[in-house]
Protein backbone atom coordinates (compact mmCIF):
# COMPACT_ATOMS: atom_id res chain seq x y z
CA UNK A 1 0.00 0.00 0.00
CA UNK A 2 1.37 3.39 -0.97
CA UNK A 3 1.36 6.40 1.34
CA UNK A 4 -1.83 8.15 0.10
CA UNK A 5 -3.94 5.02 0.46
CA UNK A 6 -2.43 4.28 3.85
CA UNK A 7 -3.17 7.78 5.08
CA UNK A 8 -6.79 7.82 3.96
CA UNK A 9 -7.41 4.50 5.68
CA UNK A 10 -5.68 5.86 8.78
CA UNK A 11 -7.95 8.91 8.70
CA UNK A 12 -11.06 6.76 8.36
CA UNK A 13 -10.00 4.61 11.29
CA UNK A 14 -9.26 7.62 13.54
CA UNK A 15 -12.67 9.25 13.14
CA UNK A 16 -14.41 5.96 13.93
CA UNK A 17 -12.63 5.52 17.27
CA UNK A 18 -14.36 6.06 20.62
CA UNK A 19 -17.98 5.43 19.52
CA UNK A 20 -19.60 7.25 22.44
CA UNK A 21 -17.28 10.14 23.17
CA UNK A 22 -14.88 10.86 20.35
CA UNK A 23 -11.66 12.46 21.49
CA UNK A 24 -10.72 15.76 19.89
CA UNK A 25 -7.20 14.43 19.36
CA UNK A 26 -8.45 11.52 17.23
CA UNK A 27 -10.86 13.64 15.21
CA UNK A 28 -8.20 16.29 14.60
CA UNK A 29 -5.56 13.79 13.59
CA UNK A 30 -8.11 12.16 11.31
CA UNK A 31 -8.76 15.45 9.52
CA UNK A 32 -5.05 16.12 9.28
CA UNK A 33 -4.36 12.65 7.86
CA UNK A 34 -7.16 13.12 5.32
CA UNK A 35 -5.51 16.29 4.04
CA UNK A 36 -2.11 14.65 3.79
CA UNK A 37 -3.65 11.69 1.99
CA UNK A 38 -4.89 14.00 -0.74
CA UNK A 39 -1.67 16.03 -0.70
CA UNK A 40 0.40 12.92 -1.32
CA UNK A 41 -2.04 11.57 -3.90
CA UNK A 42 -1.60 14.71 -5.97
CA UNK A 43 2.12 14.89 -5.24
CA UNK A 44 2.57 11.35 -6.51
CA UNK A 45 0.56 12.17 -9.61
CA UNK A 46 2.70 15.22 -10.34
CA UNK A 47 5.93 13.27 -9.90
CA UNK A 48 4.78 10.21 -11.84
CA UNK A 49 3.51 12.38 -14.65
CA UNK A 50 6.52 14.67 -14.99
CA UNK A 51 9.56 12.60 -14.00
CA UNK A 52 8.19 9.08 -14.31
CA UNK A 53 8.78 6.11 -12.06
CA UNK A 54 12.03 4.65 -13.41
CA UNK A 55 14.02 6.20 -10.58
CA UNK A 56 12.23 5.84 -7.28
CA UNK A 57 14.62 8.19 -5.50
CA UNK A 58 14.32 10.96 -8.10
CA UNK A 59 10.55 10.56 -8.07
CA UNK A 60 10.50 10.79 -4.26
CA UNK A 61 12.75 13.87 -4.17
CA UNK A 62 10.70 15.56 -6.85
CA UNK A 63 7.60 15.26 -4.65
CA UNK A 64 9.32 17.44 -2.08
CA UNK A 65 9.32 20.33 -4.55
CA UNK A 66 5.58 20.80 -4.18
CA UNK A 67 4.45 23.62 -1.90
CA UNK A 68 1.25 23.53 0.10
CA UNK A 69 0.33 27.17 -0.45
CA UNK A 70 1.06 27.10 -4.18
CA UNK A 71 -1.04 23.97 -4.55
CA UNK A 72 -3.90 25.59 -2.68
CA UNK A 73 -3.77 28.63 -4.94
CA UNK A 74 -3.80 26.45 -8.04
CA UNK A 75 -6.70 24.44 -6.68
CA UNK A 76 -8.66 27.61 -6.02
CA UNK A 77 -8.37 28.40 -9.73
CA UNK A 78 -9.91 25.06 -10.68
CA UNK A 79 -12.57 24.80 -7.97
CA UNK A 80 -16.25 25.38 -8.82
CA UNK A 81 -16.26 28.82 -7.19
CA UNK A 82 -12.70 29.63 -8.20
CA UNK A 83 -11.41 32.91 -9.56
CA UNK A 84 -8.77 31.93 -12.12
CA UNK A 85 -6.34 34.59 -13.34
CA UNK A 86 -6.97 35.93 -16.82
CA UNK A 87 -3.71 34.42 -18.03
CA UNK A 88 -4.97 30.93 -17.16
CA UNK A 89 -8.27 31.53 -18.91
CA UNK A 90 -6.36 32.78 -21.95
CA UNK A 91 -4.06 29.76 -21.88
CA UNK A 92 -6.93 27.29 -21.71
CA UNK A 93 -9.30 29.19 -23.97
CA UNK A 94 -11.95 29.18 -21.23
CA UNK A 95 -12.16 29.16 -17.46
CA UNK A 96 -11.32 25.84 -15.78
CA UNK A 97 -14.81 25.98 -14.26
CA UNK A 98 -16.16 25.61 -17.82
CA UNK A 99 -13.65 23.15 -19.22
CA UNK A 100 -12.73 20.85 -16.37
CA UNK A 101 -14.80 17.84 -15.45
CA UNK A 102 -16.94 17.97 -12.34
CA UNK A 103 -14.62 15.36 -10.80
CA UNK A 104 -11.48 17.45 -11.33
CA UNK A 105 -13.20 20.54 -9.96
CA UNK A 106 -14.28 18.59 -6.88
CA UNK A 107 -10.72 17.39 -6.29
CA UNK A 108 -9.52 20.99 -6.41
CA UNK A 109 -12.25 22.15 -4.06
CA UNK A 110 -11.60 19.34 -1.61
CA UNK A 111 -7.90 20.20 -1.49
CA UNK A 112 -8.61 23.83 -0.55
CA UNK A 113 -11.08 22.86 2.15
CA UNK A 114 -9.00 20.04 3.60
CA UNK A 115 -5.86 22.17 3.78
CA UNK A 116 -7.75 24.84 5.71
CA UNK A 117 -9.30 22.31 8.05
CA UNK A 118 -5.89 20.70 8.53
CA UNK A 119 -4.60 24.05 9.78
CA UNK A 120 -7.51 24.34 12.20
CA UNK A 121 -7.13 20.77 13.35
CA UNK A 122 -3.43 21.11 14.02
CA UNK A 123 -3.19 24.67 15.37
CA UNK A 124 -6.54 26.15 16.46
CA UNK A 125 -7.17 24.81 19.94
CA UNK A 126 -10.56 26.54 20.08
CA UNK A 127 -11.91 24.89 16.95
CA UNK A 128 -14.55 22.24 17.54
CA UNK A 129 -14.43 19.01 15.59
CA UNK A 130 -17.32 16.60 16.02
CA UNK A 131 -17.67 13.12 14.63
CA UNK A 132 -20.08 14.47 12.00
CA UNK A 133 -17.78 17.29 10.90
CA UNK A 134 -14.60 15.20 10.92
CA UNK A 135 -16.24 12.23 9.20
CA UNK A 136 -17.61 14.48 6.46
CA UNK A 137 -14.15 15.91 5.82
CA UNK A 138 -12.55 12.48 5.68
CA UNK A 139 -15.32 11.34 3.33
CA UNK A 140 -14.57 14.29 1.08
CA UNK A 141 -10.97 13.17 0.89
CA UNK A 142 -12.11 9.65 -0.01
CA UNK A 143 -14.42 11.09 -2.67
CA UNK A 144 -11.47 13.07 -4.01
CA UNK A 145 -9.55 9.81 -4.44
CA UNK A 146 -12.46 8.40 -6.47
CA UNK A 147 -12.84 11.63 -8.42
CA UNK A 148 -9.13 11.72 -9.21
CA UNK A 149 -9.39 8.27 -10.72
CA UNK A 150 -12.51 9.24 -12.67
CA UNK A 151 -10.79 12.39 -13.94
CA UNK A 152 -8.17 10.35 -15.82
CA UNK A 153 -10.12 11.01 -18.99
CA UNK A 154 -10.12 14.75 -18.39
CA UNK A 155 -7.86 16.54 -20.87
CA UNK A 156 -7.20 19.23 -18.28
CA UNK A 157 -5.83 16.78 -15.72
CA UNK A 158 -2.27 17.10 -17.02
CA UNK A 159 -2.53 20.88 -17.15
CA UNK A 160 -3.77 20.83 -13.57
CA UNK A 161 -0.71 18.83 -12.51
CA UNK A 162 1.68 21.28 -14.17
CA UNK A 163 -0.04 24.22 -12.50
CA UNK A 164 0.00 22.46 -9.13
CA UNK A 165 3.76 22.35 -9.45
CA UNK A 166 4.56 25.63 -11.15
CA UNK A 167 1.65 27.86 -10.13
CA UNK A 168 1.74 31.24 -11.83
CA UNK A 169 5.11 30.33 -13.28
CA UNK A 170 3.31 28.08 -15.74
CA UNK A 171 1.16 30.94 -17.01
CA UNK A 172 1.96 33.48 -19.71
CA UNK A 173 2.77 37.00 -18.56
CA UNK A 174 -0.09 38.56 -20.43
CA UNK B 1 -14.74 40.47 4.95
CA UNK B 2 -14.08 40.87 1.24
CA UNK B 3 -14.61 43.75 -1.13
CA UNK B 4 -18.21 42.63 -1.52
CA UNK B 5 -19.11 42.24 2.11
CA UNK B 6 -18.04 45.66 3.26
CA UNK B 7 -21.24 46.61 5.02
CA UNK B 8 -23.63 44.93 7.36
CA UNK B 9 -26.23 45.18 4.61
CA UNK B 10 -24.03 43.20 2.19
CA UNK B 11 -23.36 40.57 4.82
CA UNK B 12 -27.07 40.25 5.46
CA UNK B 13 -27.72 39.84 1.74
CA UNK B 14 -25.20 37.01 1.65
CA UNK B 15 -26.73 35.35 4.70
CA UNK B 16 -30.21 35.70 3.23
CA UNK B 17 -29.09 34.10 -0.02
CA UNK B 18 -27.50 31.17 1.79
CA UNK B 19 -30.56 30.64 3.98
CA UNK B 20 -32.86 30.74 0.96
CA UNK B 21 -30.71 28.24 -0.91
CA UNK B 22 -30.93 25.76 1.97
CA UNK B 23 -34.64 26.04 2.72
CA UNK B 24 -35.51 22.92 0.77
CA UNK B 25 -33.28 20.68 2.90
CA UNK B 26 -35.62 19.49 5.61
CA UNK B 27 -32.84 17.89 7.65
CA UNK B 28 -31.18 21.26 8.32
CA UNK B 29 -32.07 22.87 11.62
CA UNK B 30 -30.20 26.16 11.30
CA UNK B 31 -27.33 27.88 9.50
CA UNK B 32 -24.74 30.46 10.52
CA UNK B 33 -22.67 32.50 8.07
CA UNK B 34 -19.79 34.33 9.71
CA UNK B 35 -16.72 36.25 8.57
CA UNK B 36 -13.55 34.21 8.64
CA UNK B 37 -9.91 34.67 7.74
CA UNK B 38 -8.29 31.53 6.44
CA UNK B 39 -4.82 30.26 7.25
CA UNK B 40 -3.41 32.03 4.19
CA UNK B 41 -4.79 35.36 5.42
CA UNK B 42 -7.55 35.55 2.83
CA UNK B 43 -10.98 36.86 3.77
CA UNK B 44 -13.46 34.00 3.69
CA UNK B 45 -16.69 32.87 5.30
CA UNK B 46 -17.41 30.05 7.67
CA UNK B 47 -20.79 28.45 7.15
CA UNK B 48 -21.87 26.30 10.07
CA UNK B 49 -24.75 24.01 9.16
CA UNK B 50 -26.58 22.48 12.12
CA UNK B 51 -28.36 19.26 11.22
CA UNK B 52 -31.34 17.73 12.92
CA UNK B 53 -30.43 14.77 15.05
CA UNK B 54 -30.59 11.72 12.88
CA UNK B 55 -32.40 8.63 14.11
CA UNK B 56 -30.47 7.35 17.09
CA UNK B 57 -27.51 9.02 18.68
CA UNK B 58 -24.35 8.39 16.73
CA UNK B 59 -26.00 8.04 13.32
CA UNK B 60 -24.23 10.32 10.89
CA UNK B 61 -25.31 11.96 7.68
CA UNK B 62 -23.24 10.57 4.86
CA UNK B 63 -21.22 12.56 2.36
CA UNK B 64 -23.64 11.93 -0.50
CA UNK B 65 -26.46 13.49 1.50
CA UNK B 66 -24.43 16.54 2.47
CA UNK B 67 -22.85 17.17 -0.94
CA UNK B 68 -25.93 18.95 -2.36
CA UNK B 69 -25.91 21.25 0.67
CA UNK B 70 -22.29 22.24 0.05
CA UNK B 71 -23.03 22.77 -3.61
CA UNK B 72 -26.05 24.96 -2.78
CA UNK B 73 -23.88 27.10 -0.50
CA UNK B 74 -21.28 27.46 -3.24
CA UNK B 75 -23.96 28.50 -5.72
CA UNK B 76 -25.35 31.02 -3.24
CA UNK B 77 -21.94 32.62 -2.86
CA UNK B 78 -21.47 32.73 -6.63
CA UNK B 79 -24.91 34.29 -7.05
CA UNK B 80 -23.94 37.30 -4.98
CA UNK B 81 -20.63 37.64 -6.83
CA UNK B 82 -18.53 37.45 -3.73
CA UNK B 83 -14.98 36.21 -3.89
CA UNK B 84 -15.22 34.85 -0.37
CA UNK B 85 -14.51 31.17 -0.07
CA UNK B 86 -17.23 29.41 1.94
CA UNK B 87 -15.85 26.87 4.41
CA UNK B 88 -18.85 24.69 5.25
CA UNK B 89 -18.92 22.66 8.46
CA UNK B 90 -21.67 20.24 9.47
CA UNK B 91 -22.71 19.54 13.04
CA UNK B 92 -25.50 17.51 14.52
CA UNK B 93 -27.18 19.36 17.36
CA UNK B 94 -26.80 16.41 19.66
CA UNK B 95 -23.05 16.49 19.25
CA UNK B 96 -22.67 19.99 20.63
CA UNK B 97 -25.27 19.71 23.37
CA UNK B 98 -23.33 16.87 24.88
CA UNK B 99 -20.01 17.91 26.34
CA UNK B 100 -17.29 16.26 24.27
CA UNK B 101 -14.67 14.23 26.03
CA UNK B 102 -12.32 17.22 26.26
CA UNK B 103 -14.80 20.04 26.76
CA UNK B 104 -12.24 22.62 27.82
CA UNK B 105 -11.35 23.09 24.18
CA UNK B 106 -14.86 24.09 23.09
CA UNK B 107 -16.14 26.54 25.67
CA UNK B 108 -17.17 29.11 23.04
CA UNK B 109 -20.01 26.84 21.97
Amino acid sequence: MDLPEGLIEHAEALVRLDPRKPKQANLRRGVSAAYYALFHLLGRAVADSLVGTKSVSVNARFRRVLGHQAMKEACRWFAPNGQPPKSLVTLLGAAPQVQASVELRRVAEAFVVLQEERHRADYDVQALFTRQSATELVARARLAFDDWEAAKADALRSVFLVILLAGKGALPDR
Amino acid sequence: MSEFVQTGEDAEALRARVHASLESFDFIESVEVNPYVDAGGDAAARVNVYLKNRDGAGTLYDEAMLRPVREAVTEAFKAVSTQLWPYVTFFQRAEIRWPPADADLVDEL
